[in-house]
């Protein structure tokens, strides 16, 4: 099974880039991360999710890290989830989907601001971080099957 | 037990991770994953082609309506363009016989290579391209990279059979310009969705649709290419320079063939 899951993110790694909505690219990477974290649990949501922020960062030639650490802690909120919801409906998706997004956004800006000296302002990357994280949470929908059948898991091992 | 020790694990992995970073960060990016980089580009390059030949068939079939009133306002287009292409000849005749006459050097773009696009990044941080050339072709660091229509941006990593070509819009990018009419000077920085030109003060007379071209000053950028052209200006009260927008020539997500130039022989053995 987990092969299945490196095979889909070696594809949407390779597709994602090319897939741009209103001059902006669409995290379909963290949709994955949190639909395996909320399947699995923490650790392995958090293991996957930096195998795909790694995929992501030798994709960009650039600093190895930010992607890593920011897709990791998405996987290990996703599969913390995983225990605590209760009554999942596409709005509740659509809202953890757009947070988790954010929060994987701000933490790769603060890591390349730190490591890479990267020099745009904040304000320059707020505009393009929300209507990224609002559209990611918008396509979260496509992912619906998979997160009901996670959380049905979930409630078993709770 | 296990419950307790997971966020245990995490905050482990953070402060590797952290430790990691900061090493590259002082020392250069880790090169350990570069092995990984030629199965990934094979297939972003293979993504890519399907993406292109899906857009392909949908520009080509979907929007065709509307192609007939397109090709009269080329034709007519084309006209107008013989007849500035005449004068062009005629000033590019005149224009060399005054440099023979002034004894100044001709300023002679130096190619490269031409490549082919086969990735986009795949995040929003970076506005970069991978190109299908790399150190084995004879590419360097810090190379122009052009189309026919404009500057695209330059390259900023190089493996050995591919490229990473950063793109005039990137935050990290900034090119010198000067207005092809004027000749005023300025520099042209990315601003993640566009352009933004930089250093014109307040009373100078820059109007909407000005063009601007690379001025070579920043010894990357031949002279004379087309960048782009002025969208929006906003002349701020206190402010010393006015706030300037520039959309450029080539449309920076439809890249395909690009070229790869440097200004002069110098700047070939300067490259990395």
């Amino acid at each position: 099974m987990i092969t299945l899951w490196l095979l889909a993110l070696f594809l949407v790694i390779a597709f994602q880039g090319s897939i741009r909505a209103f001059g902006t690219i669409p995290d379909i990477t963290i949709l994955m991360v949190y639909a395996y974290g909320i399947r699995n649990g923490e650790l392995p949501g958090m293991t996957f999710g930096a195998a795909a922020g790694l995929l992501l960062d030798i994709s960009s030639g650039n600093l190895i890290g930010p992607n890593l650490l920011g897709k990791a802690i998405a996987g290990f909120i996703s599969g913390s989830l995983r225990r605590r919801v209760f009554q999942w409906n596409m709005l509740l998706n659509f809202i953890l989907i757009t947070a988790i997004t954010a929060v994987d956004s701000t933490v790769v800006y603060l890591c390349l601001i730190n490591f890479l000296n990267f020099p745009a302002s904040f304000y320059t990357f707020i505009n393009p971080i929300a209507f990224q994280s609002i559209l990611t949470g918008a396509l979260g929908f496509l992912i619906s099957p998979l997160i009901l059948r996670g959380l049905k898991e979930g409630l078993k091992t709770r | 037990m296990f419950l307790k020790k997971r966020p245990i694990l995490f905050a482990v992995f953070i402060i590797i991770l952290f430790s990691w970073m900061t090493y590259q960060s002082l020392h250069g990016p880790s090169r350990f994953f570069n092995f990984l980089l030629t199965p990934i580009n094979l297939v972003q390059k293979a993504g890519y082609n399907v993406y292109d030949g899906a857009r392909g068939i949908i520009q080509d079939y979907i929007f065709l309506v509307g192609v007939r009133e397109e090709n009269k306002k080329l034709k007519a287009h084309i006209a107008r363009l013989e007849s500035e292409k005449n004068s062009c000849i005629e000033a590019t005749y005149e224009n060399t016989n005054l440099k023979k006459l002034l004894g100044l050097k001709d300023n002679k773009t130096i190619y490269v290579t031409s490549a082919t696009v086969i990735a986009r990044d795949q995040t929003n941080w970076f506005n970069s391209v991978f190109i299908d050339k790399g150190s084995s072709d004879g590419i360097k660091n810090d190379m122009a990279v052009i189309t026919p229509t404009g500057v695209i941006g330059r390259v900023y990593k190089v493996f050995a059979n591919s490229a990473r070509v950063i793109l005039i819009s990137d935050v990290n990018s900034s090119i010198a310009v000067r207005f092809q009419g004027s000749r005023l000077e300025g520099i042209i920085q990315g601003a993640n969705t566009g352009l933004q030109l930089k250093y014109i003060p307040q009373d100078t007379d820059a109007k909407l649709n000005d063009i601007l071209i690379t001025s070579g000053m920043d010894d990357i950028y031949p002279k004379g290419i087309p960048v782009g052209y002025i969208t929006r200006i906003i002349k701020k009260g206190s402010g010393l320079f006015q706030y300037i927008e520039v959309t450029p020539f080539q449309n920076l997500s439809s890249i395909e063939h690009v070229v790869i130039v440097v200004p002069s022989l110098m700047a070939i053995n300067r490259g990395r």
